[in-house]
């Protein structure tokens, strides 16, 4: 196959996506609607761990904490206190962004399993914060009634209109994390993932990129959480406890944790899952649960390492066997 | 390799490029170096040689910051960089190989290159990496000097035992650092590939100081201008080619006193 003809099938496959997404609210009900941005605001959670453990070797388990706490905000400043649009939702963003900072600073000095430890931690606090604090954020009821503002007279309350704007703001966070994946900044990411010993010794600030990669992936978490908050109307603690960030991290690997589109295909996946799955049966749990340990058993690379699964079969021997034997060919 | 690293501005227009004075490090109740010190000019190739378990690492591990002396001090052309750290000193021009080959195993070898050539650029977040044409060549250009040019595209994971240690010395090489020091470049690889590492080495320009750690004998007969000997941790010789094979304290320890 010649790169121009494979260039121009992957044209022809993301010019069909993207008009199938666009197009959506006008051929499918408002259910499928309201999955689809259900996938686009867990695809900014799922970018945010994606990018941590995929491009710089962290697994933070902080994420859907920044992704609650800007659904409280938008709560606790709109809702309940009237503020108008774009304020309120720039400071979400400032909140996500100093906290994350202060988080960042201490997480920063340690690796691996302290690191986890130390995410795991941050993300239990702000849960349980959220859990037991009634005078401001209600404990369990959290707040409800959140609303999507109107602008310029278009009503984002609209199933279909918020679903463009969150359509359109995923576009601009894919295209941007794309070119920071692919700039020099994106590459210190991977040689830190891969060896910050060497890094250091080459003269990188391994510390601080750590900390402004962490601010980033704050950043998409936090929008997240704001897209999440208007939709659904509410934010509880629930919104941010451990089973959703573990759900994350499980849906960032079945699609592919080193992938650039692995986060978004996995929730693709794990969301419709959620949805098909749910509506069968009441052990919705146990088939989800089996269906990722039969990723990580047989695709540990994640679904989009299923065409490299094949690619490869020539240096794979179990695949070529195989191969060989349907097409009749004898074993030497 | 025209320009160099480290701040042009306020040269110290020093003529050594390293001095280490009663450098000691202990482990515990072992002394890995005990009161070293050590002055290697700007321009000079300088072996470091001794017995494994001599402190030669532990020694090159103070020098570059990834430990901390117990005492003494270090200075870099001049500038006292006993307290700076490991990026302080790569950004004074300080660049070094390590004796097991620290590499980005699943990056290609270009991408190394490239982040080693370009650390030394103000961080871009959104313009792709390989349109900075300047580090792109400059990381090209190390990839020619190593012999890895039809290796570029390469993972480094799929690279030979040799050609990492070919990428380790590129890396160091792409920093355009202004004090090198190599970690046993040679260890591991064929007669060949050592030959053609000799002459890499040799063809470094002479404003680059070169400290080098080595058991290959042939090469550090070859390559040094002077030669350091570590035993225990201390320095028990020092001086040029001729003196050392010579000396009867080494003798004794490469030989054994038995036979002497």
């Amino acid at each position: 196959m010649s790169r121009t003809g494979a260039n121009r099938r992957r044209l022809v496959f993301g010019t069909g996506v993207i008009v199938l997404a666009v197009l959506l609210p006008l051929y499918a009900g408002e259910y499928t609607v309201t999955t689809f941005t259900r996938i686009i605001y867990f695809g900014f959670l799922a970018l945010s761990v994606g990018m941590l453990v995929g491009q710089a070797g962290m697994v933070s388990l902080t994420q859907t904490a920044f992704f609650g706490l800007s659904g409280y905000v938008i709560g606790l400043l709109g809702t309940e206190r009237g503020m108008p649009f774009p304020l309120r939702d720039l400071i979400a963003i400032g909140a996500v962004l100093i906290t994350a900072l202060v988080f960042g600073l201490i997480a920063m000095r340690t690796h691996q399993i302290v690191f986890l430890m130390i995410t795991l931690a941050f993300g239990q606090i702000c849960w349980a914060f959220a859990q037991q604090n009634t005078s401001l954020l209600h404990g369990w009821a959290g707040i409800r009634g959140i609303r999507p503002p109107t602008i310029l007279g278009v009503n984002f309350g609209r199933t279909s209109n918020f679903y463009w704007a969150a359509l359109f703001i995923i576009a601009i966070g894919i295209y941007t994390l794309r070119r920071l994946i692919h700039s020099p900044f994106g590459l210190a990411l991977n040689g830190i993932r891969e060896n910050p010993r060497r890094m250091s010794a080459l003269g990188y600030p391994v510390y601080w990129i750590r900390v402004a990669s962490f601010l980033v992936a704050a950043l998409y978490a936090g929008v997240g959480g704001i897209l999440a908050a208007y939709s659904t109307g509410i934010v509880t603690p629930t919104t941010m406890q451990l089973s959703r960030t573990i759900w994350v991290l499980l849906t960032v690997i079945l699609g592919g944790a080193s992938y650039f589109w692995g986060p978004i295909v996995g929730t693709i996946i794990a969301v419709w899952l959620d949805v098909l799955i749910s509506q069968g049966t009441a052990r919705y749990n146990t088939v989800i649960g089996f269906i990722f340990l039969m990723t990580v058993l047989f695709l540990p690379g994640g679904v989009l390492s299923i065409a490299e699964f094949f690619r490869d079969r020539a240096n794979n021997p179990l695949l070529d066997r195989i191969f060989r034997l349907k097409s009749g060919e004898k074993n030497k | 390799m025209e320009s160099v690293r480290g701040t042009g501005t306020e040269e110290h227009s020093s003529k050594d490029a390293l001095v280490l004075t009663s450098i000691t490090k202990s482990f515990g109740g072992v002394r890995a170096v005990s009161s070293a010190t050590l002055t290697v000019p700007v321009g000079e190739r300088h072996a470091l040689i001794g017995p494994n378990g001599a402190g030669k690492t532990t020694l090159f591990n103070i020098v570059t910051g990834e430990l901390a002396a117990d005492s003494g001090k270090i200075e870099i052309l001049g500038i006292d960089i006993t307290r700076s750290s490991v990026r302080e000193r790569a950004k004074l021009g300080l660049g070094r190989t390590y004796q097991i080959s620290q590499v980005f195993t699943n990056l290609t070898v270009e991408e190394s290159l490239f982040l080693a050539a370009a650390a030394e650029q103000t961080m871009q977040f959104l313009n792709p990496w390989r349109k900075s044409a300047k580090v792109v060549n400059l990381a090209h250009e190390a990839a020619e000097q190593v012999h890895l040019t039809s290796y570029l595209q390469r993972r480094v994971s799929e690279l030979s035992h040799g050609a990492q240690r070919q990428l380790e010395v590129g890396m160091a090489i792409a920093m355009r650092p202004r004090l090198i020091m190599l970690d046993e470049p040679a260890a591991g690889l064929s007669p060949f590939e050592r030959l053609s590492l000799t002459k890499l080495i040799k063809s470094l320009p002479r404003s680059v100081t070169l400290i080098l750690i080595e058991h290959d004998m042939d090469m550090v007969l070859d390559t040094a201008d002077r030669i350091t000997v570590l035993q225990h941790g201390a320095v028990i010789a020092e001086g040029i080619p001729a003196e050392i094979r010579t000396n009867q304290k080494v003798q004794e320890i490469y030989l054994g006193n038995f036979y002497a």
